[in-house]
C-alpha cells in the first residue's frame, strides 16, 4: 500500500529545500559512480589490481634488490673498523682494485700525526675446493680490524687452520659449520658462518691474519692498511697528512672508500635496472591503461548521460580518474604484500638475493603506482572529454 | 509567459553538395505549463530540433531562448550549466546510471547543481514518492520495470525545477498503461511545475495529454499550432487543423495526413497510410499482423 503522499503526481517546487544553485556544483555521487562502476566488475577490477600489484611487486622487487646490493657492497667495508683506508697508490676500490703493500706500511701510517692505530688487512678471490664443488671466495686475514661482525652459526674468531665462511656460500655449496675446505694446497676447518657477508656474486670468507700471511699474498705483503684516527682527529685531515708523508699509497677516508667500491658495483647495474624499473611501470600502465579503456568504452554512454544532464567534461574525467586511483592504490596495497611474502620466500630459499626493503621506497611505489595509474588513464579521458552528449537520443 | 522560444532555427549537416538540412528555420514558442508534441516521420528532423533546443548541438543559425537567455549563442564551456539548469531530459532508452539507484539516479543531477547531502536525498526522496516510487527509491535500475524506469528518468528531469523538459520519445518502450501514465507526468510537470515540456513522439496515444501537437516534415513545422482537443475526430481518428483526414499509420500509431501521405500500401482492399518508408517495409513484410 502506497505510504502517505505516496504516488500524488508532479507537484509545485518543494519549499523544504534550496533552491539549485547551478554553476557551483558538486559531486559527491561522483565518487559512488567511479567506485561502483569499478566495484560492479569484480573480474575486471581484480585483474586491473592485480596488474598494478604486480608491477609494484617487480618494481619493489627491482628497487629492494638495488638497495641490496647496495647495501651489501658497502657493509662489509661498514664494519671494517677503521676510519682511514691506505691502498697501493692509484687504487680506488675493493672489488675490481688490485692492492699490493709493503706490511712496514702499517707502521710507516702508524706514525703519521692523529692515527691511533693501523692493521693491516690481507684479502684475495681464491678457488676453494669443498662440499658440492670448486668455487671462487673472497678470503679475508684479519687480525684486529676487517673480520666479521655478525655470526648465523659457529664463532668469528677463525684461529688456527679455522675459517668463517659467508653463510650464503655455505648454503650454496652444501657446507656447514665442521666441514674442511681446501684453499691454496691449505686445509681450513668452518668454523662459523657470517652474516652480510654476500656481496651480489662474491662472498668472504675469515682467516686469522698469521694463516693468510704468505698464503694469500707473498709473505710481507698486505692489501690494504687500515688506520683508526685519535680522539678528536678530523679523519680526512688524517687521509691528507698519510697521503702527504707515506710515499706509494692512496688514502681514502671509509665514506670514500665506500662509495668508489659500491659505485662500482651499482654502476655496472644502474641501466639494467633502469631498463627494468621502466618496463615494471610500462607493464603496468599497459595492464591499467587496458582495463580502464575497456570500462570506459563500456561506460561510454554513461558519460554522454552525465554529460547531457549537465556534468562538466572536468566531472565527468574526475570519474576515470577516480577509478584509476582507486585501482592504484588497491594494487599497492595487493603490490606491497606480494613484496613482503616474496621477500620471506627469498630470504628463505634464494639467500645469495640481497633484498632489502627500505621503508621509504614504499613511498615512492606508491607514487609510482597512482603515476602509471594517472597516466594510464590519459586514453580513456581523452575518449570521456570528446563524448558527444547527443549520443544519449541515438539508438 | 513563453519559456522556450526558437527563431529561425537551422541546423545544417555536412558541406557543398553534401550538405543536409536537418532544420531549415523552424520558429517554436512554448508556454511555461504548456506541453507541446512534436510528431513527424523518421529523419523528419524531430531529434535533430531536440537537440538544439537542448543545447546539446549548436545550430547553423537562428536562435534559441530559454528563461530569455540565449543557450545557442553561449560559448561550449558553459553548455553544461546551460543544460543543467534549463532543461530537464526524458529518453526514449531511460538513460538511467546503471550502478546508481533509483534515488542516487535522482541525486546525481542535485549535486551537480550544487544540491548535497540531507536536501539532496530529501529532494530525491520526494520526488520519487510523488511518481509512486517510495518503495522502489533504493532499488537498481536493472530491478525496476521500464514505466518505473521512465518515471525515475522523469523525477530526474524535474529535479533541478528546470524552465524546460525535452522528452525524445518518452513512451516508445512502455505498454499502453505506461505509457499513458508517463504521458500524464510530464502534463503534470508541465502544469504543476510550470515547466514548458516539448515531447518529440510517434505514439499517437500521447496526443491527448498535449496541449498542441506539430507535425515536422523536411526540417520544417509543416503543421503547427493544432490543439488536439480541438481536432475532429473523422472515423475516430483525429482529423488535422485543415480538415484533411488522418490516419493512423498501422505500424507505429503515427497520424498521418491522407491526402499527403507518401507512403501507402493496399492490402485485403484497403490501403495504409504510414509516415516513413521504413513503416511501410515493415508492413509490407507481415500485413496481417498488423491489420487490425
Amino acid at each position: 500500500m502506497p505510504s502517505p503522499g505516496e504516488g500524488r503526481g508532479v507537484d509545485s517546487p518543494d519549499p523544504s529545500v534550496p533552491p539549485v544553485q547551478a554553476g557551483r556544483g558538486g559531486g559527491e555521487l561522483m565518487v559512488s559512480v567511479a567506485r561502483r562502476n569499478l566495484f560492479h566488475e569484480r573480474a575486471r577490477l581484480t585483474l586491473s589490481v592485480l596488474g598494478v600489484g604486480f608491477s609494484i611487486l617487480l618494481i619493489a622487487v627491482l628497487s629492494a634488490t638495488y638497495a641490496g646490493f647496495e647495501r651489501t657492497a658497502g657493509i662489509y667495508i661498514d664494519h671494517l673498523g677503521g676510519d682511514v683506508v691506505i691502498m697501493q697508490e692509484g687504487a680506488q676500490e675493493l672489488f675490481h682494485s688490485f692492492s699490493v703493500l709493503p706490511a712496514n706500511v702499517s707502521a710507516q701510517v702508524q706514525q703519521v700525526n692523529g692515527v691511533a692505530s693501523a692493521d693491516g688487512v690481507l684479502t684475495r678471490r681464491v678457488e676453494v675446493h669443498g662440499g658440492d664443488g670448486d668455487f671462487v671466495i673472497a678470503v679475508v686475514g684479519f687480525e684486529s680490524a676487517g673480520g666479521p661482525w655478525r655470526v648465523a652459526q659457529g664463532t668469528a674468531r677463525p684461529g688456527a687452520s679455522g675459517i668463517v665462511l659467508d653463510r650464503v656460500a655455505a648454503a650454496r655449496e652444501g657446507l656447514g659449520v665442521g666441514d674442511d675446505l681446501h684453499l691454496l694446497g691449505r686445509t681450513f676447518r668452518v668454523v662459523g658462518l657470517s652474516e652480510e657477508t654476500n656481496v651480489f656474486t662474491l662472498q668472504y670468507a675469515f682467516v686469522d691474519r698469521a694463516e693468510a700471511e704468505g698464503l694469500l699474498l707473498p709473505p710481507d705483503t698486505v692489501s690494504f692498511v687500515l688506520a683508526r684516527v685519535a680522539a678528536g682527529e678530523d679523519p680526512a685531515a688524517v687521509r691528507d697528512r698519510i697521503n702527504a708523508e707515506v710515499a706509494g699509497v692512496t688514502a681514502m677516508t671509509l665514506a670514500e672508500f665506500r662509495e668508489n667500491s659500491t659505485r662500482v658495483i651499482l654502476d655496472a647495474f644502474d641501466p639494467i635496472l633502469a631498463v627494468l624499473y621502466a618496463t615494471g611501470f610500462l607493464v603496468g600502465i599497459m595492464v591499467v591503461g587496458q582495463i580502464l579503456y575497456a570500462a570506459t568504452l563500456e561506460k561510454m554512454r554513461e558519460y554522454a548521460i552525465l554529460r547531457a544532464l549537465g556534468a562538466s567534461g572536468r566531472r565527468v574525467a574526475g570519474i576515470v580518474v577516480q577509478q584509476a586511483l582507486l585501482a592504484s592504490v588497491l594494487g599497492f596495497a595487493v603490490g606491497v604484500g606480494l613484496s613482503a611474502a616474496l621477500g620471506a620466500v627469498v630470504y628463505e630459499f634464494v639467500p645469495a638475493m640481497p633484498l632489502s626493503f627500505q621503508p621509504v621506497s614504499f613511498l615512492w611505489l606508491l607514487l609510482a603506482a597512482v603515476g602509471m595509474s594517472l597516466i594510464a588513464s590519459l586514453a580513456p579521458l581523452r575518449r570521456v572529454l570528446r563524448v558527444d552528449p547527443a549520443t544519449v537520443f541515438r539508438r | 509567459m513563453q519559456s522556450l522560444v526558437a527563431e529561425q532555427l537551422t541546423k545544417d549537416f555536412g558541406e557543398g553538395q553534401a550538405r543536409v538540412r536537418a532544420v531549415a528555420g523552424v520558429d517554436l514558442q512554448v508556454s511555461s505549463g504548456e506541453v507541446v508534441l512534436i510528431m513527424g516521420p523518421s529523419g523528419s528532423g524531430k531529434t535533430t530540433l531536440l537537440f538544439l533546443l537542448g543545447a546539446l548541438l549548436r545550430p547553423t543559425s537562428g536562435r534559441v531562448r530559454v528563461d530569455g537567455e540565449d543557450v545557442a549563442a553561449a560559448p561550449s564551456r558553459r553548455l553544461p550549466a546551460i543544460r543543467l539548469r534549463h532543461f530537464g531530459f526524458v529518453f526514449q532508452d531511460f538513460n538511467l546510471l546503471a550502478n546508481l539507484t533509483a534515488r542516487e539516479n535522482v541525486e546525481v543531477v542535485l549535486n551537480l547543481a550544487g544540491v548535497r547531502g540531507v536536501d539532496a536525498r530529501r529532494r530525491s526522496g520526494r520526488l520519487l514518492k510523488g511518481l509512486g516510487l517510495g518503495k522502489r527509491a533504493d532499488h537498481l535500475p536493472e530491478k525496476l520495470s521500464g514505466g518505473e524506469k521512465q518515471r525515475v528518468a522523469i523525477a530526474r528531469a524535474l529535479a533541478n525545477h528546470p524552465p524546460a523538459i525535452l522528452a525524445d520519445e518518452p513512451t516508445a518502450n512502455l505498454d499502453r498503461e505506461n505509457g499513458r501514465q508517463v504521458a500524464r507526468l510530464l502534463r503534470d510537470a508541465a502544469h504543476g511545475q510550470g515547466a514548458a515540456v516539448v515531447m518529440v513522439s510517434h505514439d499517437a496515444r500521447v496526443v491527448e495529454f498535449a496541449d498542441r501537437v506539430l507535425r515536422m516534415e523536411d526540417g520544417r513545422i509543416t503543421d503547427a499550432g493544432a490543439s488536439p482537443r480541438g481536432m475532429e475526430p473523422a472515423r475516430g481518428l483525429p482529423s488535422s487543423p485543415g480538415g484533411e483526414r488522418m490516419m493512423k499509420d498501422p505500424v507505429c500509431g503515427m497520424m498521418v495526413d491522407e491526402k499527403s501521405a507518401k507512403h501507402t500500401s493496399s492490402h485485403g482492399g484497403r490501403t495504409f497510410y504510414f509516415c516513413s518508408p521504413g513503416c511501410k517495409r515493415t508492413f509490407d513484410q507481415d500485413p496481417p499482423r498488423y491489420r487490425h
